[in-house]
């Protein structure tokens, strides 16, 4: 699973590490949960449904929407299509299911879990960190609230399955103090509300590794120093000053993210240009997803030398 | 036209966009400077994130309302809160209830206590609430909203409904037919009802579906004070003195989600001023060339340096202008994207993304002076 503050790149390294996955020949869904607009679709070049669709050798992809998982939940806990016919074309029950709490969020993770029996690997795409904490949380309250029946079953399922060794959740976050900021709180949060989930990884997005020299520094400080530059000297050392910064903010970064939290993180430099990706969306993807693989190699090696 | 023409006549101003494009700190910048026109501001947040405090230079601030301390000169005050979903819902409880017996009932169901702390759509609704309250005690020339990202930010539209439809007595009267039957008031409940009832309480389990009868039984009556309320906040929402404002960022995904809200907002007859394009990379537009521009300058600066470092440095600002002048180029393509789709009566504001980030009350001012109407009205 997969979450972190909005606009980090969620979506893309979910779909970045659903094609290394696919790579090493397991069977690897990339899902989103209940989206009301598919980012997914985008970072694979697919249009994608609730069915899960091929989107590379070994990579599947979906978008979990509560109605048809609705209808999958009730096939498999009530058995008798005469009976979910009955119950999915009354009204009532309809209003009931819409408004009882969690009951969305349950059927739509029941389903995630349901794919563990149809795919090697799941990689999920959560929402936003806050909203990911609430939705983590439904499995282990329902369970509590509802304490016989179908729903008390699986919601006891899917909380083993969150707790259990196979599942982990990555954060991915950007080199920006804020954004480091609200990593270190989730990380926190998560460690409160489900100690048992092992978060092992952030990733690092858009990172930009440290190559400028000192004296470059001095000299670009020296230069920014000097009075009445003309604007196209202006613009050229502001140019250098962003790189300047975005290098400074992401060993910063590193250093927090290794201090305060010291899970291992995964960065990746910055692709193509921000918003008008060169080459279009599924290379950036691409590019994210053989970097990703390089490094599964690479640790891979490292563990077993011979 | 600037950005202060957003603020005029406006008691609710709410922003809507996707994660990470500045929707916080816009939020925080109109109160500022709102505050400098010698306005009473509340800026709140409904994220569960606490990113306002950031913006605004604190370390973290909780559900009371919490002053900024500004300039002197300042005339105005700006305050701002994060909402608490569990003491609302409480505080709510406590109003509605007839009598302090029925109100420690509430409070102590399990179902209620589920429902207020832990399943979605209830901090929506709760946010709602709390926002209502604020903006009709006339404690605040001027209430903020800060909304969550988009996936749930329509949730907070749709969300006093959930819970109204939840007490519409047609369903209230469906569902606890068989209990008020049991508990002698009720008429007798069969047929496809009986079976359906049956199956709920197969799959939910029926002590969940009776403690939930308890919740409702106990909620029934306050239907109409709950649809009267869930009336007022459409009323305020729609109101001349709301406004919607789209926040997003000059890039592919957070451009597609600001016409999703351009449309969402229309489709619900939502006010809506424009949209405001954060974090515009400003540049000439042109291809400079470092060594003309640069090379007499550096040369003069480096004697004391290692001698590659000149050479060094200004390839790297040529290779990291071109980078920025296809951004900009791309950014602009998105901006003008947005501009074509506006609708009358709609404006459109670019602001430049600042050196550093935003954390204390001067940047915060100096984000609401650099925003520049491009388009619309």
């Amino acid at each position: 699973m997969l979450t972190g503050k909005g606009g980090t790149g969620k979506t893309r390294v979910s779909a970045a590490l659903g094609l290394a996955a696919g790579e090493t020949g397991h069977r690897v869904l990339v899902a989103e949960i209940d989206a009301q607009r598919s980012a997914l679709e985008e970072a694979f070049g697919h249009t994608l449904e609730y069915k899960p669709k091929q989107v590379a050798p070994n990579v599947w992809a979906c978008n979990i929407t509560f109605q048809p998982a609705m209808v999958d939940w009730l096939d498999r806990t009530v058995r008798a299509s005469r009976i979910v016919a009955l119950i999915l074309n009354n009204p009532m029950v309809q209003v009931f299911l819409d408004v009882t709490p969690g009951a969305r969020e349950l059927v739509v993770l029941s389903r995630v879990v349901a794919y563990l029996e149809e795919f090697d690997q799941v990689i999920v795409d959560l929402p936003a960190s806050g909203h990911a904490v609430n939705l983590l949380k439904i499995p282990d309250t329902a369970h509590r609230l509802m304490r016989t029946g179908p729903i008390h079953q699986r919601a006891g399922e899917i909380v083993s399955v969150l707790r259990g060794p196979d599942t982990a959740l990555g954060i991915v976050a950007l080199p920006e103090e804020m954004v480091v900021n609200e990593t270190v709180e989730l990380y926190a949060r998560l460690g409160e509300i489900l100690p048992d989930l092992d978060v092992p990884l952030v990733f690092l997005n858009r990172c930009a590794a440290p190559t400028m020299t000192d004296d470059e520094h001095k000299l670009l400080a020296r230069l920014s120093g000097t009075k009445e530059l003309g604007s196209e000297a202006e613009e050229l050392l502001l140019a250098g000053r962003w790189d300047a910064e975005l290098e400074r903010a992401t060993a910063d970064s590193l250093g927090r993210l290794h201090s305060e939290i010291g899970v291992s993180v995964v960065p990746f430099p910055r692709l193509g240009v921000l918003g008008g990706f060169e080459g279009g969306p599924l290379k950036v993807t691409q590019q994210m997803g053989g970097a990703l693989r390089r490094r599964m190699l690479a640790e891979a090696k490292q563990m077993d030398p011979s | 036209m600037s950005l202060n023409s957003l603020l005029e006549d406006r008691r609710l101003i709410i922003c809507v966009g996707s994660g990470g494009v500045g929707k916080t700190t816009t939020a925080a910048a109109i109160g500022l400077q709102a505050a400098k026109q010698g306005k009473k501001v509340m800026v709140l947040t409904i994220d569960p994130a606490r990113r306002l405090a950031n913006s605004l230079g604190l370390s973290q601030f909780g559900n009371e309302e919490t002053r900024i301390a500004l300039d002197e000169e300042v005339s105005g005050e700006l305050w701002a809160m994060m909402l608490d979903t569990r003491s609302t819902f409480d505080s709510l409880i406590g109003r509605v209830s007839p009598d302090a017996a029925t109100r420690e009932r509430i409070l102590s169901n399990r179902v209620y206590r589920h429902v207020s702390d832990s399943f979605g759509g209830s901090q929506e609704y709760m946010a709602t609430e709390q926002l209502y309250d604020i903006v009709t005690s006339s404690q605040y020339d001027l209430v903020v909203l800060d909304t969550p990202p988009v996936k749930n930010a329509l949730d907070f539209l749709e969300s006093p409904g959930r819970l109204v439809q939840f007490l519409d007595k047609r369903i209230l009267g469906w569902f606890l037919a068989p209990y008020e039957e049991k508990w002698g008031v009720g008429r007798l409940f069969r047929g496809t009802s009986a079976m359906v009832f049956k199956l709920l309480g197969y799959i939910f389990g029926r002590e969940f579906l009776d403690e939930l009868a308890e919740f409702l039984f106990i909620f029934r009556d306050l239907y109409d004070g709950f649809r009267e309320r869930h009336e007022a906040v459409i009323r305020l929402f729609s109101s001349g003195s709301t406004t919607f404002t789209v926040v997003c960022a000059p890039n592919e995904p957070s451009v597609a989600v600001a016409q999703y809200f351009l449309n969402e907002l229309a489709k619900r007859k939502m006010p809506c001023s424009g949209v405001i394009v954060n974090q515009m990379h400003p540049v000439l537009g042109e291809h400079l060339d470092p060594n003309l521009i640069l090379n007499d300058l550096a040369q003069s600066m480096c004697s004391d340096l290692d001698p590659n470092t000149m050479t060094q440095l200004i390839a790297r600002l040529g290779a990291n202008h071109r980078r920025l002048l296809g951004l900009s180029q791309a950014e602009q393509a998105f901006s003008d994207t947005i501009a074509s789709r506006l609708m009358e009566n709609q404006s459109m504001w670019q602001v430049p993304r600042l050196e550093g980030e935003v954390h204390d009350i001067d940047a915060l001012g100096r984000v609401f002076e650099q925003a520049r109407h491009v388009a619309g009205r």
